[in-house]
């Protein structure tokens, strides 16, 4: 029997102690496509990152050609004929298609660059893959769905035998997609093995042969495609015990605090969106990468612009067009991403903890350090936030601690609707509790809460409601009594 | 590890708190000091150390606004040709148009806050970087002031307009101090302007929201505006009072020489640049004091000062103070790495 083209086996990674992956065994043969299937956060990424020498696997083994081969490098996962194309377009936009595949390992003539040698060799790939592009276009002139295309053009440019893909279609339209499988038919051909990975089950269904179903870092199930049956994928990828350290308790929900009529937001893809959350009520959105949930969340904000619609705050309509005007009307937003949009790291916690809220601290060269403490000295008995002064810079804290920071700043101007988006990403297991507590007993003094998460336990055990969304519609909503993991997966994946 | 040191931060007092954290900076400048004490006869008198600082007033004052512009992470190279155009304005004013005192002074200022609006509204506004922005009101601040003066010095008559900076503040009983032993010693006016804007901006950077601000925007500018802090506002704010405090220096410098070429505050955004920097702050924005600051400032003054007293060409002197930016900078980013 012929050797494995690739076969990773007993892979570990751990980050500090959160254990991503735990013994996962992948194989792939040549010529043949291999599905990566599982949650946001069940350590996809984290796999493809070891194989393609970004991270350093804790422990096992990798194969290929039934040699065992060590990784550590991205050059070194390049000499070995893996190619790895990222969701993310790194192309130099202002260069051609030639320039940019040959970026780096450029062909030379008397010691200059031979730039017709390389638009040659570019014309005769694009014109062997079947598609209708000229070598010497500048990049920035294509649209975004063939700027993808040609970085896949790029990655199999030198010698590949592996190729990865993560997600290559989020950004594609159907016929950039029907080019996209047209070039994964033709590597197969030429004995190259695909990895893809996709939430999008009637692509899998279709260009795959066979399916690796990942969770919380082991292998669940191996299944040839011909074999699946999409309700035994999606019960593999979720079908993880609910763990008990959510706390919810029964209290009244009140009148609707905001309402939101047909929000559009073109310029993100954000099309008629309507829901509405009351007072003492935790509603979730629940949606897959990609579904527009942070930048509907946004929208609402004030920091993208809406293209129209309405937003109903009491029964009345208001207008908010900056973050200032929201957080004037009582709705305030705790971002996904502490460190880029919630903390200003190099600060301490007092400065962060005041910055929303400095016109109540601080009055014409008067600051009132006492004010300002007790809310600090407050919110850090009431959170348990684990600091020795208020002058910790923040960048320094754990992630745990810097959002119990985030959510501070933001309840101590007691708002009336709070947004928490991913609220516990990246956050210990003993953090994650804790900030459910938190949001219990907001919901019980009758804050309207939001919660976008992409934990799917989250918001079974946390909501009164949820929104499921996918690509910036909602694409349904569920009472908490007809809440189930696989309602809210085929809601999420539910694409026409 | 780190909970001693916080701890340790808060107990101490503000003195010991401002020589923890400028240290580097503190050694450099009394290294300087030794070296040009020992070195030369005339350096370390009282009368020198008196005009060595008189003569960096005008780019304290400066280095205020500049000091703004680098902590949000932008700069302004743009204060030179401001001082420039300014003074000549006021002096053209005085000395062509007898125009009245009171007027001129409002004139020159309002000039100083203009060119600040219009580099703020660049930057916050359209989105201009603040280089091309402050390179392009650069050019046209001293083309202006060419235009005005028609490349001919205009010299100042007017007593009240020199009294300015031509005022001096005797201090008795130092007569023992100065170069001849019979007069006391006296301080020009413009020490006092420069400490009291010194410490003006040290209020409005310490003690009102402004501050906080302006340190939000310059530590992460996404996290300010999702504070609900209007950005473009504060971004733009800070080079309008840049643009004042130019204005200031300028009829200052002007009412000194008590004449104005065309080509006056040409190259004072170096200095003012090398002075915030070599005080410690942060050329990517959100760290930075008006204490370092000031000691950036002394550094400036010292070098330029002793290498003159030295008898060094001034040209080498342009040489020695590039040295003296790098030599900090690479200080900064060293401490920087370790840290992390």
């Amino acid at each position: 029997m012929a050797e494995k083209l690739l076969k990773m086996t007993n892979i570990c990674k751990s980050f500090g102690t959160n254990k991503v992956l735990d013994g996962i065994e992948i194989e792939v043969d040549k010529g043949e496509v291999v599905a990566l299937l599982g949650e946001n956060g069940a350590g996809k990424s984290t796999l493809i990152k070891i194989l393609g020498g970004i991270y350093h696997a804790d422990q096992g083994e990798i194969y290929i050609d039934g040699e065992l081969k060590t990784i550590n490098s991205v050059s070194d996962a390049g000499d070995n004929g893996i190619r790895i194309i990222h969701q993310e377009i790194v192309l130099v936009p202002d260069r051609s298609i030639a320039a940019n595949v040959f970026l780096g390992r450029e062909y030379k003539k008397n010691g200059l660059i031979d730039s017709k040698r390389m638009q040659r060799e570019t014309q005769a790939l694009i014109d062997e893959l079947g598609i209708p592009l000229r070598a010497n276009t500048l990049v920035r002139e294509l649209p975004l769905g063939m700027q993808q295309i040609v970085e896949i053009i790029k990655a199999i440019s030198a010698e590949a035998k592996i190729v990865v893909m993560d997600e290559p279609t989020s950004s594609l339209s159907h016929a950039e997609t029907e080019t996209l499988f047209g070039i994964i038919q033709r590597l197969t051909k030429k004995g190259v093995g695909v990895v893809y990975i996709s939430h999008r089950l009637d692509e899998l269904f279709r260009i795959t042969d066979r399916i690796l179903v990942i969770r919380d870092g082991i292998s669940v199930g191996n299944v040839k495609t011909k074999e699946a049956r999409r309700e035994e994928l999606v019960n593999m990828m979720v079908g993880r015990e609910l763990t008990s350290y959510y706390t919810r308790n029964a209290h009244d929900v009140g009148d609707i605090a905001l309402e939101v009529k047909d929000f559009c937001n073109e310029a993100d893809g954000i099309s008629n969106v309507n829901f509405h959350v009351r007072y003492g009520e935790v509603v979730g959105f629940a949606g897959l990468v990609g579904a527009k949930r942070t930048e509907t969340m946004k929208t609402i904000f004030g920091v993208k612009k809406k293209t129209s619609g309405k937003l109903l705050l009491d029964g009345k309509e208001v207008k908010i067009n900056k973050p200032s005007d929201a957080i004037k009307q009582g709705i305030v937003y705790a971002s996904e991403d502490r460190k880029q949009e919630g903390l200003v790291l190099m600060n301490d916690i007092e400065f962060n903890m005041g910055l929303a809220n400095l016109d109540e601290y601080i009055k014409f060269l008067h600051i009132d350090k006492k004010a300002w403490g007790e809310m600090i000295k407050e919110y850090k008995e009431k959170f348990s936030i684990k600091i020795t002064s208020s002058k910790q810079i923040a960048g320094d804290l754990s992630g745990g601690n810097q959002q119990k920071v985030v959510l501070s700043k933001w309840l101590a101007l007691h708002p009336k609707v709070i947004i928490l988006d991913e609220p516990t990403r990246g956050i210990d297991v003993g953090s994650k509790s804790e900030i459910y507590e938190i949001i219990d007993e907001l919901a019980a003094n009758g804050c309207a809460i939001i919660i976008v998460s992409s934990e799917l336990p989250e918001i079974i055990n946390m909501c009164n409601r949820c929104y499921v969304m996918c690509e910036g519609k909602v694409s349904g909503e569920l009472k908490e009594a007809d809440f189930s993991q696989e309602a809210i997966m085929t809601m999420a994946t539910n694409r026409e | 590890m780190a909970n001693n040191k916080s701890i340790a931060v808060k107990d101490s007092n503000a003195v010991v708190n401002y020589f923890k954290k400028n240290f580097g900076v503190i050694l450099g400048l009394v290294i300087l000091n030794v070296i040009f004490a020992v070195t030369t006869k005339n350096y370390f008198t009282a009368s020198n150390i008196l005009t060595m600082l008189q003569n960096n007033a005008v780019n304290a004052i400066i280095c205020c606004g500049m000091l703004m512009a680098i902590l949000m992470g932008q700069i302004d190279i743009s204060v030179g040709s401001t001082v420039g155009l300014t003074g000549m304005v006021g002096a053209y004013l005085i000395t062509n148009l007898h125009c009245n005192f009171f007027l001129a002074l409002v004139i020159s200022l309002l000039v100083g806050l203009i060119i600040g609006l219009i580099n703020g509204f660049c930057i916050a506004y359209l989105k201009i970087p603040a280089f091309v922005a402050t390179l392009a009101t650069m050019s046209i601040g001293r083309g202006v002031c060419k235009i005005i003066s028609k490349g001919i010095s205009i010299r100042i008559r007017d007593d009240a307009y020199n009294a300015i900076a031509g005022t001096k503040i005797v201090i008795p009983g130092t007569e023992a101090l100065s170069a001849n032993g019979r007069v006391p010693l006296s301080v020009s006016v413009i020490l006092i302007y420069a400490i009291i804007l010194l410490a003006l901006t040290w209020l409005l950077l310490n003690k009102t929201k402004f501050g906080y601000y302006i340190y939000a925007i310059g530590g992460n500018e996404t996290a300010a505006k999702y504070s609900g802090i209007d950005t473009k506002l504060y971004n733009l704010l800070p080079y309008v009072i840049t643009g004042g405090l130019c204005a200031v220096g300028g009829i200052i410098w002007a009412s000194k020489l008590q004449g104005v070429q065309s080509t006056l505050g040409e190259s004072f955004e170096m200095d003012a640049i090398s002075a915030v920097v070599i005080g410690g702050t942060s050329m990517s924005g959100g760290s930075g004091t008006v204490g370092g600051t000031i000691i950036g400032i002394l550094i400036i003054a010292v070098l330029s000062n002793g290498l003159n007293v030295m008898g060094v060409n001034s040209f080498w002197q342009d040489v020695f103070k590039g040295i003296i930016i790098i030599v900090a900078v690479v200080i900064d980013v060293l401490r920087k790495s370790k840290k992390r």
